[in-house]
């Protein structure tokens, strides 16, 4: 069984081949193996240890600036206008919230905004090369460091330089280091004997990608890993067709070394910092938070088994009582991790995430109450919405989006706010129940999901096991594919969408009342969309399903043999409604994204003949005003008679032509997409759409009801058309009927309900007494 | 106005007629606090328990 130390050591044994780049010859950098990590570094000075922190290095840069000295906005504009200089294009960021992925639910690196999937196999797909952006990255598993450490984030900006395809197109090895390099020294002025470059092995956790990448390190910081992606370990190392550069630069750790501040907080929130300890009144000793930041600089909370051990041998060292440490130290510590957490939350919510209390809400939702807690734990005169609003001003001139969608951030933010205090009072007794208790982790977590209490409202400190085991239970995991073929994947050919209903085929496999043709017009269920019915000769189709390329018609006690000829006939009456509730599903979501806000996704939908379904991000249900606004909105566009238009296009394309909304149903695993575009509502979707030409066709929508059927999502039925009208028919037939019991008009029907009700009351009232 | 745009105008003045009464009769059920299909079942009850009460 391979592992990375065995791969690395076959690198280590030609390190010339795999990390020597020309920079290297050019400059006089010598190469030495660090006695303690075992791990090659390149340097001009002489030193014997490599500048890893592990290997014995210290920050030798706080507030001992050898860079020039800039803001966080200005290290990114600098970098931007550098790599933009040297034939890179700056593109804008991705979602945080990775929504071409189904196997991870948030942006990590930078790469991940150009890795797809193409029927399982990974590949790069990229709208410029080479290019640099300033992705924002998630990251959950460090929460409890954040504040603590100095320097961890949930949030940070990896600056991406990437190129591809190298020699075809863009570069390689030498190119890449000589950029770092000079961007290192000649733009952020880092005197180049103060650069370290050391050898590392990256890899993807099944080996399928891997190749040596070059640490730079200046005064024990890391500030950029670059990353050659060229092989994949297949019993031996393989040679991928494609080379990839994979640069990950870190912004707040350029901006903090610029800085040379006592944490990287101070420097990368910039003035947001000022405003919050102006606001709140803090007591900010700095002396001693420096001299408490030259001991956590080491400090990783991961490492520590015990926790109040540590604690107290700080207060020691510091010289203070544990109330000192309280109020000068974990008061500043929490300060960082709220300004931390709702720099995270505010990226998230502008990307369309939502707090709630599963799937990837749920690391939104956790963030949020431990800023909550931190607050009312320390008293501060704050809210977070605040907090947000500063970070979106300080942020505006790299990421105006925060700005613009402040309004909606605010409403979330506050709205979870007010979930968080209604929990508490509904959980009071099981939190005076529990309070001071010794629990387990296990039953802290089972608090936290039952009833959204956290350990720091039993008086708990929460523990690295305590995320680590939320982490693990709320992870992503790659979609299984459940339906597996038992014979050999078919490709069928697809004529559904083209305007055939009637159509002659062959069998080409039967397996128990599954038919496989060669050829079908049937559409199977996909994309929300529930499948065809017709017939094959007499045969009735019950169902069409499909796996792979290869597509099933179930029918009833099956007799059909392989190669036989067979007539086909399509429920054309079927797939019409089919198509028109599908184009009103694309039609409903856009129209409640413009009621409710720009964090309404698809969670889920499903298109049938009697109504449709859709599933939609939203943190309550829906008013009768909103209701009755998305009504107004779809059949407005309805009445517009916009034209519906479907083109398949490739994927990166599709991205950069109409943005990730298009992903409403999740990530498409192929490299061209089918893109649906209604107006402005484009979505990537397999559904037959075509059908129709305009919307017009789908006739007028209903909304036949309304409900919140999970935290944070809701659920909205609808039908259109000729469906709607049968269903208010049958409405008007009830409405007739009460009428006639009542005996008064329709238009009096609710007065006269009134006043029968009111006097059945009275009776009752008066046999009571 | 040609024939397809007629039939849909038609519709749709239809849509609109009916919206109306199915607003009338969600409004009646939630008066009396029940689903708008079981109205008249409901107010049947209403009548039969009212006339028995004035009986008493």
């Amino acid at each position: 069984m391979v592992d990375k130390k065995k791969i690395l050591e076959i690198f280590q044994k030609n390190p010339e081949e795999y990390w020597k780049v020309e920079l290297f010859g050019k400059e006089g950098f010598k190469r030495k193996v660090c006695p303690s990590c075992g791990k090659g570094f390149w340097s001009l000075e002489e030193r014997t240890h490599c500048p890893n922190p592990e290997c014995g290095e210290e920050y030798g840069f706080i507030e001992n600036p050898i860079a020039k000295k800039m803001s966080y906005i200005e290290v990114w504009k600098k970098m931007e206008e550098f790599f933009v200089r040297n034939g890179h294009t700056s593109i804008p960021r991705y979602p945080v919230l990775a929504r071409w992925r189904d196997d991870i639910y948030y942006n990590i690196a930078s790469i991940v905004d150009f890795q797809r999937f193409d029927n399982g196999v990974m590949v790069f797909e990229y709208p410029a090369n080479p290019l640099i952006v300033p992705q924002v990255c998630l990251r959950f598993n460090d929460i409890l460091n954040v504040g603590v450490t100095g320097r961890h984030f949930t949030a940070f900006v990896m600056p991406g330089q990437h190129s591809f395809n190298y020699p075809k197109e863009g570069y390689w090895k030498d190119e890449t280091i000589e950029l770092n390099f000079r961007f290192l020294t000649e733009e952020l002025k880092i005197p180049k004997e103060k650069l370290v470059y050391v050898e590392d092995l990256w890899t993807m956790p099944d080996f399928s990608a891997l190749g040596p990448y070059l640490e730079t390190f200046s005064l024990g910081l890391e500030l950029s890993n670059s990353g050659f992606m060229y092989f994949a370990w297949k019993g031996g190392l393989k040679e991928l067709p494609m080379k990839v550069v994979d640069v990950g630069w870190g912004l707040e750790r350029l901006s903090w070394f610029s800085g040379a501040t006592i944490t990287a907080y101070d420097s990368v929130f910039g003035d947001v910092v000022e405003r919050f300890i102006r606001k709140t009144g803090i007591d900010f000793d700095r002396s001693l938070f420096k001299i408490y930041s030259k001991l956590s600089g080491s400090l990783n909370v991961e490492d520590i088994v015990d926790f109040n051990h540590v604690k107290k041998e700080i207060i020691s060292k510091l010289k203070i009582d544990e109330k000192d440490f309280t109020e000068k130290i974990e008061k500043i510590q929490a300060m960082y991790a709220i300004l931390d957490h709702t720099r995270a939350l505010a990226f998230a919510i502008t990307d369309g995430g939502l707090p709630s209390n599963s799937g990837a809400g749920y690391f939104l939702r956790v963030i949020l109450r431990r800023a909550l807690n931190l607050i009312e734990r320390f008293g501060f005169n704050i809210t977070l919405e605040e907090v947000a609003t500063w970070h979106a001003e300080y942020l505006k001139p790299i990421f105006p989006e925060l700005k613009q969608s402040e309004d909606e951030i605010l409403t979330v933010l506050s709205v979870e706010k007010k979930k968080f205090e209604e929990s508490k009072q509904k959980n009071k007794k099981v939190i005076e129940a529990n309070y001071g208790k010794n629990l387990s982790i296990e039953e802290l977590v089972k608090l936290y999901e039952t009833y959204g209490i956290s350990p720091e409202q039993l008086g708990i400190e929460p523990s690295k096991e305590f995320y680590d085991l939320l982490d693990k239970r709320h992870k992503a995991v790659l979609k299984e594919r459940k339906e597996i073929l038992e014979f050999d994947e078919i490709k069928t050919e697809v004529l559904y969408y083209e305007d055939i209903f009637e159509f002659d085929a062959k069998v080409v496999k039967v397996k128990d009342n599954f038919v496989v043709l060669d050829r079908t017009a049937f559409f199977p269920r996909q994309g929300g969309q529930e499948c065809d019915k017709g017939f094959i000769n007499d045969y009735e189709v019950e169902e069409v399903i499909k796996i792979g390329s290869t597509i099933l018609h179930k029918v009833k006690e099956c007799k059909l043999k392989e190669g036989d000829v067979v007539k086909c006939r399509v429920d054309r009456e079927r797939r019409m409604i089919l198509s028109k509730h599908h184009v009103a599903t694309h039609i409903i979501n856009y129209a409640a994204r413009k009621v409710i806000g720009n964090w309404v996704w698809q969670s889920g939908s499903n298109v049938d003949i009697d109504k449709a379904r859709l599933d939609i991000t939203h943190f309550e249900n829906l008013s009768e005003e909103e209701i009755d606004n998305i009504e107004k909105i779809a059949n407005e566009i309805v009445e517009n008679d916009l034209p519906i238009e479907v083109c398949t296009i490739p994927r990166v394309e599709a991205e950069r032509k109409f943005g990730f909304r298009i992903y409403q149903g999740g990530a498409i695993p192929e490299k061209n997409v089918r893109i649906v575009k209604i107006g402005e509502e484009v979505e990537a979707c397999s559904g037959t759409h075509n059908m129709l030409k305009s919307t017009r066709e789908t006739g007028n929508i209903l909304i036949l009801s309304t409900k919140r059927i999970a935290d944070g999502i809701v659920r909205l039925e609808f039908c259109s058309g000729s469906v709607a009208l049968d269903y208010l028919k049958e409405k008007e037939k009830i409405l007739k009927e009460v009428a006639e019991k009542l005996g008064v008009e329709e238009n009096d029907v609710v007065e006269a309900c009134r006043k029968l009700f009111e006097e059945w009351k009275k009776e009752r009232k008066r046999l009571r007494k | 106005m040609e024939k397809g745009e007629e039939e849909a105008e038609k519709m749709r003045e239809e849509f609109e007629y009916l919206k109306k009464k199915y607003k009338i009769l969600k409004e009646a059920a939630k008066v009396l606090r029940v689903e708008d299909k079981d109205l008249p079942r409901v107010i049947e009850r209403f009548k039969r328990e009212l006339e028995e009460m004035k009986k008493i």
